[in-house]
């Protein structure tokens, strides 16, 4: 351990560059690594990145790396986890445990969904998912995922950060922190919200943790001004900000004249033509008025809201899934995409405790068409090689019919980490595949048993991190984004 | 120059305390015995190694002791500290530090005339007996304890009167409470013989970590509490990290897992902040407000309610049914009386018994181990038995034992580490750049007889902050110019670890907001109480579950409070404050990063405040220098900067004004001419000179 970093002595410049990409985010780990002919065993800092070898470790498979984040714990034995022993036992009452170490006595509740098995790989796909479902040849599907726990606030962490606690920076700020942008006029980490809300916790679950801000995700409105102060307010034109701009430029560099040396004047001069020209930038990603009508429709862009007071429609999120496109193909490392917002415990998320029906029926007609959009595009375009896509929650769901949340009332499902359903399609992914298996009746994840941190270390090592190496020395010891336990990856998932 | 001496005048390094603190080197001497051997190793874990100089050189600064040992290190690798900076840039350094605001004109051009050192120390003097003061140097530790308002997760609930404690930690820094006793009364400020108000206070120190209402392990939860508090007060005040023991031993430092244990077993009598719960759904928070009265009048009170209540309930019995309503409202009201005094968010004593302590395999707290005795990590050097008063009250709280140590003269981290701080915050790096972690993993300091050197004089000067913030600010090495690239030091010495040159720094985010509010004449110097919600655009409310919780709004001029003041919501970090480094508050952090990005250039030309700051400074600039444009722009230089604008300056002001102007009138805005003037006082703000200390 200790021989990562024997010395530190030349830790400032190195510090201070990577803390100062001047763009949009930090300097990436990598960056420095090039720039500095880094090699194992040479100086890092304390606080400074730590890496025992150049970044990327090998070959990336992906480039960029969309994570469709559905907010809630969406139910695996409704969509892709086809379990013939629930439906079989529908009514039976069995022994359940709701929270951990809390036994219920519960009733089984088969899927009302209709499964059938899709293309040449003939994956289970259910009738939630009608579009989808015509793309199980892209993907893999890990069947056997356990988390370590049963409550959002710390579950959404978990998935977003590694960590339980509160405080860990997210899977974008490592890839961001590691990998940096392809571009200096994005962004490498793009959150793009739920329009009912932000997911439980809020921004802990894209910050940077203990890393500098510059690595922590922006948020980015699919409506109106996409980034938080892009505009020039108070009726001040681009012209007018220019002029400011020039003047600020022009004392700056009179001002460094006496300073050559001090690099952080010499990146906030940078930083200013840049925040320039991202007021251009930046929106001309989110413009889709050039997508053409084809593409529009295909995302379903122009489809009406569902019937339910809480659906939003395909297109809101269609419009999330056709930008996050845009910025891969700008060169944006992370998108992560949330479906379901605002407050957990209600129809507005994938929390269907109160009736997995009605859950289903404003949700997955949300994503369904936009996702099978989004794999065909990507396809089209050369993308989905280079691009990792990732489907799930922050858990799945029960396979008996809730009564704790709803008075009584049967029909929901309440949260279940110990068996949840992910898949992975596009860049380095094994395409067609099942891997893994709940118990029978689809509670229990008992067969390739895979802790999410498996799940964390996959998705780093097809963008070609090694999860082991890439370290951020803090608080005494070398964080990584899959904590301090052992995690393997999934190479069954691989191509 | 300097000798290493010892007592009788022969070479070497002496033992602090046995120049210092003689009457407690016997303790000193009989614990060395003991200490593990790895302490001989590690520096940090050595006792104090005081430096013996030569008479103060002439033409020294007013400190020359502390100038002689910064020189020592300097000579030996052939260096010489940098020229003094101009009296302007001292005096826009030493207001940024020590007070977190700009200094006026007319300060600057007084200093000119006279750059005295009588003059200096004047102004030194002002700037520290200055309530600004705590509340720039309030902030400093506030990082160090990851203050914040509210719980985090799902929920995010408040931490009620957590402000107390905010107030409590300005408070002390404004008095000068000796460290030691700012030490204990966090730690044990309910249990000290003298206890009061305030050091109950202070102990909302063990209340301010992200608190989870709904773990998916209630049991593991409190653990991983107790953990947060230990790691954090471990990083605070020890500069150690010893949180990493928890699952094994510590990878670098030599500290066993048994240990920690021991160590953590000295905070079982804290209260955990939730209460066991099984099952879904939120738990309750436990007790933890303290009334800050006294007992007695707590317990009149009490019993006067008491009586009150058996009253009406008498009353309410003996009445006729339809007269009962009325009466029966009395007694709610009765019953939810809030107390006539203050209340602070504190720690509060465990019910019961605390649980054994015992070495939990993997940090697990299913899986118990050994029992362990309470103690104290060897390695750190010998238990120091303590005052005698506390020595008896150590019965009362285990804490107090706890208290003791840390804040012990002998204690070899805890003078060391916020003597670095206090130098780190004047000089913007530590003499140990890795001011949280002095173990192994850590840097170890260039000049080791400075940090010693001043880790002994704070312990003489009875743990006086503002005495040794004082010695350096009246030494030569904190006058030292910044700007003097391209020299052959540059090469020798290209990190400036050994500080021969200052270092420029950029203002953090709170005193760059606070400028920007006084510069504009708008900031409230009103203080304590609780904080203020700063205004947030819409969008930005809605990255939360639902839009607005937890959220109040503010009058103006409560946003108009110093940042300090503002309240600090975890899942709602303050756009401003975040974009420039202000962190997450999640953890203990003892230097924030200083990135440099897009966003930041993009906050200072949009943001609403900005705005507001700008179009005040225009209105002021008005007020004080007339309509004519090169009045104007003279003053916002001389309010902005401090100084005159050279010709060039001038004229790019003056161009920049007339294209606003005319840009303005075509687009038919009101006002162009106003608009103009608030959009150069916006774009001085902007400027590299406005952020960063020379």
């Amino acid at each position: 351990m200790r021989n990562c970093f024997p010395s530190r002595c030349a830790g400032t410049r190195r510090q201070f560059l990577w803390e100062s990409g001047a763009g949009f985010t930090g300097l990436a780990l990598a960056a420095l690594l090039q720039k500095d002919g880094y090699a194992a065993g040479e100086p890092g800092s304390a606080v400074a990145p730590t890496a025992d070898l150049p970044l990327p470790h090998f070959a990336p498979k992906a480039r960029s790396c969309i994570f469709l984040f559905m907010f809630g714990g969406p139910s695996q034995v409704d969509l892709f986890d086809y379990k013939p022993e629930l439906q079989r036992r529908d009514g039976q009452t069995v022994s359940n445990e709701f929270r951990r170490g809390t036994p219920t006595q519960a009733v089984l509740q088969a899927s009302r969904r209709t499964f059938r098995r899709w293309g040449q790989s003939g994956l289970w796909c259910s009738d939630a998912f009608p579009h989808l479902a015509r793309h199980m040849d892209k993907l893999a599907v890990i069947k056997s995922l356990y988390s370590d726990s049963f409550a959002h606030g710390s579950a959404v962490l978990q998935m977003n950060t590694g960590r339980t606690l509160q405080g860990y920076p997210s899977l974008g700020a490592w890839l961001s922190y590691g990998l940096g942008c392809e571009t200096e006029n994005l962004p490498a980490f793009v959150v793009m919200l739920d329009p009912r809300g932000g997911p439980t916790t809020g921004a802990p679950n894209w910050s940077s943790g203990f890393m500098p801000a510059s690595h922590q995700g922006t948020v980015l409105r699919s409506e109106g001004a996409p980034v938080l102060n892009l505009r020039p307010g108070d009726g001040r034109t681009a012209a007018m900000q220019r002029d400011q701009i020039d003047f600020i430029q022009g004392l700056n560099r009179a001002h460094l004249k006496g300073r050559p040396d001090y690099a952080g004047l010499a990146a906030r001069i940078a930083s200013y033509e840049l925040a320039f020209r991202l007021q251009t930038t930046a929106p001309e990603a989110l413009d889709l008025s050039r997508e053409s009508a084809a593409t529009r429709f295909a995302y379903g862009l122009d489809e009406p809201k569902g019937d339910h007071s809480l659906a939003l429609g395909p297109a809101p999120f269609g419009r999330r899934c056709l930008i996050a496109r845009r910025l891969v193909e700008r060169g944006v490392r992370f998108v992560q995409i949330y479906s379901g917002g605002g407050a957990a415990g209600g129809q507005n998320t994938w929390d269907g405790h109160h009736g997995i029906e009605e859950n289903l029926a404003i949700h997955c007609p949300e994503v369904d068409r936009p996702i099978a959009a989004l794999l065909d595009d990507l396809q089209q375009r050369g993308l989905l090689e280079e691009t990792l896509v990732v489907w799930g929650g922050e858990f799945g769901r029960q396979p008996v019919s809730e009564t704790f949340n709803t008075g009584g009332k049967p029909g929901g499902r309440d949260h279940n980490p110990q068996g949840f359903t992910y898949w992975l399609a596009g860049g380095g992914v094994k395409p067609g595949i099942s891997y893994g298996e709940s118990d029978e009746i689809g509670e229990r994840a008992v067969v390739n048993r895979r802790h999410l941190r498996d799940l964390h270390a996959t998705i780093l090592h097809l963008m070609g991190v090694d999860h082991r190496l890439l370290g951020y020395l803090y608080g005494g010891f070398e964080q990584r984004l899959t904590g301090p336990q052992d995690a393997e990856i999934i190479r069954e998932v691989m191509g | 120059m300097m000798k290493r001496g010892r007592i009788g005048g022969k070479c070497g390094l002496v033992p602090a305390r046995l120049v210092a603190l003689w009457i407690v080197a016997p303790v000193w001497q009989a614990g060395l015995a003991e200490a593990a051997p790895e302490a001989e190793t590690h520096w940090a874990y050595r006792p104090l190694q005081v430096p013996i100089t030569d008479p103060v050189p002439a033409g020294a600064g007013a400190n020359g002791s502390l100038d002689a040992v910064h020189r020592e290190a300097l000579s030996r690798r052939g260096l010489q500290p940098a020229p003094r900076a101009t009296p302007r840039h001292r005096v826009r350094r030493l207001y940024a530090d020590l007070i977190g605001l700009p200094p006026d004109l007319e300060t600057v051009r007084e200093f000119e005339r006279d750059p005295s050192l009588q003059a200096w120390e004047a102004l030194v003097d002002r700037l520290l007996a200055s309530p600004r003061f705590g509340e720039r140097w309030g902030r400093h530790w506030l990082d160090l304890v990851r203050y914040a308002d509210t719980n985090g997760y799902e929920r995010d609930g408040e931490k009620p009167f957590a402000w107390r404690y905010r107030d409590y930690v300005i408070g002390a820094w404004n008095a000068g409470l000796p460290y030691d006793r700012f030490i204990r009364e966090q730690l044990a400020g309910d249990v000290l013989e003298d206890a009061n108000a305030e050091s109950v206070a202070a102990t909302g120190f063990y209340r301010l970590h992200v608190w989870d209402d709904e773990p998916d392990d209630p049991v593991r939860a409190d653990y991983d509490e107790w953990d947060d508090v230990l790691s954090t007060l471990g990083a605070a005040f020890l500069g150690s990290t010893i949180g990493c023991a928890r699952c094994h031993e510590h990878k670098f430092d030599p500290v066993t897992q048994e240990e920690y244990y021991a160590l953590a077993a000295l905070l079982g009598d804290v209260q955990p902040y939730g209460l066991p719960h099984r099952g879904g759904g939120s738990r309750p928070m436990a007790a933890v407000l303290r009334d800050l009265a006294p007992e007695e009048q707590i317990r009149l009170w009490e019993e006067d309610r008491q009586a009150r209540l058996a009253g009406e309930r008498a009353s309410i019995g003996a009445a006729p049914r339809e007269g009962r309503a009325a009466l029966e409202e009395r007694l709610r009201e009765i019953e939810a009386e809030a107390p006539p005094w203050p209340r602070a968010l504190a720690v509060t004593r465990r019910d019961g018994p605390a649980p054994e302590a015992r070495v939990l395999r993997r940090g697990d707290p299913h899986v118990p181990g050994d029992r362990v005795e309470p103690g104290f990590p060897r390695a750190f050097g010998p238990e120091i038995a303590g005052s005698g008063a506390s020595g008896l009250a150590a019965a009362a709280s285990p804490r107090l034992r706890l208290a003791d140590w840390v804040a012990s003269d002998v204690n070899p981290l805890t003078a060391r580490v916020m003597v670095n701080r206090l130098w780190q915050h004047l000089f913007g790096e530590g003499l140990v750049s890795t001011p949280d972690d002095f173990g192994a993993a850590g840097l170890p300091p260039e000049n080791p007889a400075l940090l010693d050197y001043l880790a002994t004089r704070f312990i003489e000067q009875d743990w006086q902050v503002k005495v040794i913030l004082r010695e350096i600010l009246l030494s030569n090495a904190y006058g030292m110019r910044s700007d003097v690239a391209g020299t052959e030091a540059d090469r020798t010495d290209p990190a400036n670890r050994l500080f021969w040159r200052q270092n420029p720094r950029r203002l953090e985010g709170e005193v760059l907001r606070d400028h920007l509010l006084f510069f504009g004449g708008g900031l409230s110097l009103e203080m304590g109480g609780p904080g203020f919600f700063p205004e947030l655009p819409e969008e930005f409310h809605q990255t939360q579950d639902t839009a607005g919780k937890g959220w109040g709004s503010s009058e103006p001029n409560q946003r108009h409070r110093r940042a300090v003041y503002a309240y600090v919501k975890r899942a709602l970090p303050a756009p401003f404050l975040d974009a420039f480094d202000a962190g997450v508050r999640s953890f203990a952090v003892g230097q924030r990063p200083v990135s440099t990005v897009a966003p930041q250039a993009l906050m200072l030309l949009n943001d609403a405040l900005v705005l507001e700051c700008a179009d005040a400074l225009g209105r002021r600039l008005k007020a004080e220098a007339g309509p004519d444009a090169p009045a104007q722009i003279d003053r916002a230089f001389a309010l902005v900067l401090q100084r005159s604008p050279h010709s060039f300056e001038r004229d790019s002001a003056q161009n920049l004004m007339d294209s606003l102007k005319e840009r303005g009138e075509a687009e038919g805005l009101p006002d162009a001419e106003h608009r103009a003037l608030a959009g150069f006082c916006q774009a001085l703000f902007n400027l590299n000179e406005t952020l960063y200390l020379d």
